[in-house]
Order: structure tokens, then sequence, then C-alpha cells
């Protein structure tokens, strides 16, 4: 296995404010400020979807065939059948949608079956919203 | 972006982790680790100056963001076997914002002064007699990372002072900055066995703490900016 050799941040000793920030935020503050959880579940949100596109890469690095399959999983036949363009297309009519922000994705970096991927997931959030 | 950019290291090889790397980030990065911490990222964001409401939220969703970018990417090495993926991206966020407060502070001091901020990248032929002086400017650079650092860590001092007057009527979250403080904990574990409170009272106690905490980055801001 090939690994970056980069080393682990020094974790100097954190302050106790910094020890206490750590632990209240695990939950929000009471009286809760809904406005701005709603924006912060939102937000983890799509940073786990493109955090399951990036995971979908590194498998696919390791077990192409083993990784494809398991990556396609839920992509329906109809998004299977579509051309890059269209996919490109669909995705960026999702990315309108107020909910959804990316700041990292670059369409360019994505493999067709990662666009489907995505594209599958962005949609399944869609429809459990609506 | 703000400066909330990671600093990664450029390597030819791609970063392949093994599968059960992959299988242990994926089951440990849940929405709700990552929304809980967004919230620490808002509390280190107001620990600089000026970073409250929107302009806290983006920058401690950028920090969160990069760091995920830099650890699937390789340029931050997390052992699945040494620390569980939400203590080792608490490290991260508290680490980098450390870095960035040091270096507004610096920068800030720097205006304040008059100095012209250069660039040793920026520098043409025209400039090498400059070079002399730049160097020196970086060894100031260098001292006044080291002084923001003492300065940075009595303000957290001191808001930690500001924090404990404000919950002088609440007896249970005062137990926690106890636990914390005097007790040292530093675990989760620790500090609710410290404080020996029950779940429910020490999950109130908690919530409570966490209002007063963010009030504590408001009134210091205010004061800082004067009556409107």
């Amino acid at each position: 296995m090939k690994r970056n050799t980069n080393p682990p941040p020094k974790a100097g000793e954190p302050h106790p404010l910094e020890t206490l920030y750590a632990e209240v935020s695990l939950e929000p503050a009471e009286p809760v400020d809904r406005a701005d959880e709603d924006r912060g579940r939102a937000f983890a949100r799509n940073l786990r979807i493109e955090t399951s596109v990036r995971l979908a890469h590194l498998r696919r690095q390791l077990t192409p065939d083993r990784a494809v399959k398991r990556q396609l999983a839920g992509v329906s036949p109809e998004l299977q059948a579509l051309a890059r363009s269209d996919l490109l297309l669909r995705l960026e009519s999702l990315r309108r949608m107020p909910e959804i922000r990316f700041n990292h994705l670059k369409a360019s970096e994505l493999s067709d079956d990662d666009l489907r991927q995505l594209i599958a997931e962005l949609e399944n959030v869609e429809r459990s919203q609506s | 972006m703000s400066g909330a950019a990671g600093s990664r290291q450029q390597t030819n090889a791609p970063f392949t982790p093994s599968e059960a790397w992959i299988e242990e980030y994926d089951n440990q990065c849940t929405e709700d680790m990552l929304q809980s911490l967004r919230r620490y990222a808002m509390y280190l964001a107001r620990l600089a100056g000026d970073r409250d409401g929107d302009r806290g939220a983006t920058y401690a969703e950028e920090l969160l963001q990069d760091a995920l970018v830099d650890l699937a990417t390789g340029a931050l090495h997390w052992d699945p076997g040494g620390a569980r993926l939400r203590d080792y991206l608490e490290d991260v966020l508290r680490l980098r914002a450390r870095r960035d407060r040091a270096r507004e502070e610096r920068q800030q001091e720097r205006q304040a002064q008059g100095h012209r901020i250069v660039s040793l990248d920026a520098l043409s032929g025209d400039a090498h007699a400059s070079v002399e002086n730049t160097a020196s400017l970086a060894m100031e650079a260098i001292a006044a990372d080291r002084a923001a650092g003492a300065e940075s860590e009595e303000r957290m001092t001191q808001m930690m002072s500001e924090l404990r007057v404000l919950a002088a009527a609440d007896a249970d979250a005062l137990r926690i900055l106890d636990a914390i403080e005097t007790g040292g904990a530093r675990r989760r574990l620790d500090i609710k066995r410290l404080t020996t409170l029950s779940t429910l009272d020490y999950r109130n106690a908690r919530r409570r703490l966490a209002r007063l905490a963010t009030q504590v980055g408001t009134i210091r801001r205010r004061m800082k900016k004067g009556p409107p």
C-alpha cells in the first residue's frame, strides 16, 4: 500500500477553551439557532456526498471491477444510458438547487460513472426532501 | 478561498489508501460528525477578530472542506488505528485555525506599523537590492508568529474567565468548566466523569454553556468595535 509520508499534524496541547469548544459543539446551543442548524445540516449532507464520490474514486484505484460494481449501485438504467454531455447538463440543473452547494467539485475531474453516482445521490436527496 | 486553505505537500504518486482505511473513513465520516465539526470550526472562527455571522460560517465550512480534501488526497495522514476520525479532524481544525489567527494578527500588526508586505516570490530582478531587507522581515515574521501565539493564548484564557463570570449562576455549567480548567480533563469521557453529573444534567448544562460560549465572543467583538 502506498501511503503519503507527511507527518500528522503536530497536536500541541489544546487550550482549555478549545477543549470546551470541542465539547459544546457536539450539540446545538440552547436555544437552537434553527437557520444556522439548517444550513449546517445541508452543508454536512453535501460534504458527505462529496466524500462518497472521493471514496468511490479511491476504491476504484484499488480494485477497478469490484469498485465499479459497488459505485454504480443505485444508478438507474436511464441514468446509465446518458452520455457525458447529458450527465453534465443534469448535474448543472441539480446544482442550481438552493440547498446544494459544491465548493470543491470539478466535474472535469470526474469520470462518467462518478457523475452518474453523484447525480443518483443528489436525486435521492431531492426526493427525500420533496 | 480564505486563509483556511490547508498546507498540502505536492507528491507525484497518487494517494492509494488500503480498503480498510477507506472503509473506516466511510464509516466514521457521518453527517452528524460533519455538522458538529462545523460548529466546532465556527467557535474557532469566533476567536479571530471579526469572523462572526455569515463570514464565520463560511470560514468554518472552508476549513472543514479543506481538511477533508487533504485527507482524501493524502496531504493529511490519518491513521485509523491511532485516533478516531473526529478527534483527528478536531486537531487539524484547531491547529489550522491557530495558524490563520497568528497570520492575521501578524498582518494587522504590520499594517498598523505601516509596513509594506513583500513576498519573496514577488521579487523581480530589479528588486534584488532589497533582499537583505526582506530577509530581516522574514525573521520578524517568525518572531511575530511566536508573539501572536502567546497573545492568542492569553486571550483564550481571558475569554475562559469571562465565560466563568457569565456562567456564575449555573452550578452544573461551572462543573464542566472546573473539570476542564481545574481538573485538566481533555477527553470527553474524563470531562463528564469529573463533573459527576447525570447524563441528562450534563447534556443540558453543555447546551447552556454552548450558548454562553457564543456570547463571550460577541461581547468581546462589540467592545473592540466600540459603541454603534
